[in-house]
């Protein structure tokens, strides 16, 4: 898909309801249950092979850039808003997306030599998404929280995101990514219902990769 | 997964265990249930925000429900089979919340002759539970009412579910002393390792994101002092060493007296903390008659907590208790009244925190 330039400010890019979303097109990712047997630990696979979970079908991804930013608009069904982390039980709603770090990388959570950059928004940081670098299941790692500034939105049974960030960072650590026009580069996503108790590998995702290619 | 924290695990069906194991033995006949333990816990450990509602040590009255509610009955661990149950995360109110209270509205509002001191929860509802709220409540009908009091910490267990579950490799088994930690580096909070813990010992701290648990005061106990739940404890009961140290009290009361006894063996962890179990006062009748062939805490009760051990521990206790009421030697019951304070219960751990 393409990243369309847009010649807009960081608030209207930024902004879930903004006019500049309704009018790009999306394109519709299907997900699927990560499986039980995928699950890193015996513990998670004995508890979850007979529950559902990673029930979200369908991700609406829409992405532009402008001068200087780079924003991907996510949007889901997710009939209840799960934002609170205070009780033991609660765990927010959260989504995920994942950019290979080279050619080989796997598409779930990367490997060993073969790192992935994820970012990384959850409902009780509704302002902002992590950027995480992993080389495989369980060992993903914070790079920065701050670089990718978010707006979220609960209506209607459905969350939209916006993650935006800065075409380049000035002082990239190992694994940050940087975006320049006419690049071509690929991604997939996950989505967690924090209501169902979703966490860590119990989520969808899409087990395809998605391509995308900057405009000029 | 990280893959370098072998010890605690089973990898291809063998459970690779530590160089050697740091253990305490609880001397339930000496507990009087004054929750000191909890207390130099809380002090040393518990105090930053986020970690109000943790009680890494806790001691619960038996029969009852327990620290969280029902935590017998909530599964977790392994199975016969060796593989591990599913269970569930205790809520704050099944742990029993840090109540907040109108202290304002009493002591400052004007209002102290017209109402009175109202504990509410994190919710901001008015508890129905809290984490010792059965206390001294125990079980059986009057006149043979019974309780009795059951300390409980993490276990440090040898086959530790919390580690094995955790999908971040966060949590590890020291080589050296057996010691479970979780590495909050590590940790993200998922919280798999508080269902999987039979003993339900793990606290979630909502506001660092992470899981936290007793430690076994690795910071004291590295420098030679023990544990502060055991220094601290009036009742002298918690004992603390290295299972392999024959010359120690852990050794003999655990391997040669054998009286030391896990909690809930089935649950498949084998677990590092052990029990001198009760001995039960005996049954009266209504006319305050003594039948000493009845015990007021039914065997089966303290076998389902203990193990099939029990009568043969409990009858060894009485014979011993016998000799020495009658001036023979016993080294067991010299082991268990702890004559030198600190030497004879935790003679690694015998320096004074104060001179540190």
């Amino acid at each position: 898909m393409l990243v369309r330039r847009v010649d807009v400010d960081a608030a209207q890019l930024g902004d879930p309801d903004g006019g500049v979303w309704r009018a790009a097109t999306g394109e519709v990712v299907s997900l699927i249950q990560a499986p039980a047997a995928m699950q890193p630990t015996k513990y998670i696979a004995a508890k979850w092979q007979d529950k559902p979970y990673g029930q979200t079908k369908t991700l609406v991804v829409k992405a532009l850039r402008n001068a200087g930013e780079i924003a991907f608009r996510l949007e889901w069904q997710d009939k209840t808003k799960n934002e609170r982390r205070i009780e033991n039980t609660d765990f927010p709603d959260a989504v995920a997306m994942l950019f290979p770090l080279s050619e080989q990388s796997p598409l779930i959570m990367g490997g060993e030599g073969a790192p992935v950059s994820l970012w990384y928004w959850r409902a009780d940081y509704p302002t902002r998404a992590r950027n995480d670098v992993a080389s495989g299941i369980g060992t993903s790692q914070v790079l920065d929280a701050e670089s990718i500034a978010a707006q979220a939105k609960h209506q209607d049974g459905r969350w939209s995101v916006v993650l935006r960030r800065s075409l380049r960072l000035e002082k990239p650590l190992d694994g940050t990514l940087q975006f320049s026009a006419g690049q071509v580069l690929r991604t997939t996503f996950a989505v967690w219902d924090g209501g169902n108790l979703e966490r860590a590998g119990i989520k969808a995702f899409s087990p395809s990769w998605l391509e995308l290619t900057l405009d000029a | 997964m990280n893959e370098k924290n072998v010890v605690g695990r089973e990898l291809a069906g063998t459970l690779n265990k530590p160089n050697r194991q740091l253990a305490m033995v609880f001397d339930l006949n000496k507990c009087l249930g004054c929750h000191t333990c909890s207390i130099s816990c809380k002090r040393q450990w518990t105090r930053e925000e986020g970690m109000e509602q943790q009680w890494w040590a806790v001691v619960n009255t038996q029969p009852g429900l327990g620290t969280p509610k029902n935590w017998e009955d909530i599964g977790g661990g392994w199975d016969a089979k060796g593989e591990p149950r599913p269970s569930k995360i205790p809520t704050r109110d099944e742990f029993g919340d840090a109540w907040k209270f109108n202290n304002d509205e009493v002591f400052h509002g004007g209002k102290g002759k017209v109402t009175y001191l109202k504990p509410v929860t994190t919710k901001g509802e008015a508890p129905d539970w809290g984490p010792n709220w059965d206390e001294d409540e125990g079980g059986g009908e009057y006149p043979n009412s019974h309780f009795f009091y059951l300390p409980r910490i993490c276990n440090h267990c040898t086959h530790p579910a919390c580690l094995e579950a955790c999908p971040r490799g966060a949590i590890y088994k020291r080589a050296d002393d057996g010691i479970v930690l979780i590495n909050d580096k590590q940790c993200k909070g998922f919280r798999f390792c508080m269902e999987a813990c039979p003993y339900k010992r793990i606290y979630y701290n909502h506001v660092r994101d992470v899981g936290q648990k007793c430690i076994f005061c690795f910071p004291r106990v590295e420098k030679g002092v023990a544990p502060a739940c055991a220094r601290q404890c009036p009742g002298r009961l918690r004992f603390v060493g290295y299972l392999d140290d024959e010359n120690g009290p852990i050794h003999k009361l655990v391997h040669k007296w054998k009286v030391a006894l896990p909690l809930h063996q089935e649950y498949g962890t084998q677990p590092n903390v052990y029990y001198v179990p009760p001995i039960s006062p005996p049954s009266v009748d209504m006319n305050g008659r003594v039948d000493p062939s009845r015990p007021r805490i039914p065997q089966d009760y303290l076998e389902g907590l203990f193990g099939p051990r029990v009568k043969e521990v409990l009858a060894l206790l009485e014979a011993e208790k016998a000799k020495k009421s009658k001036g023979q030697p016993s080294e067991l019951m010299d082991l268990l009244i702890v004559y030198k304070w600190p030497n004879d219960i935790f003679p690694d751990f015998v320096r004074d925190p104060a001179e540190l």
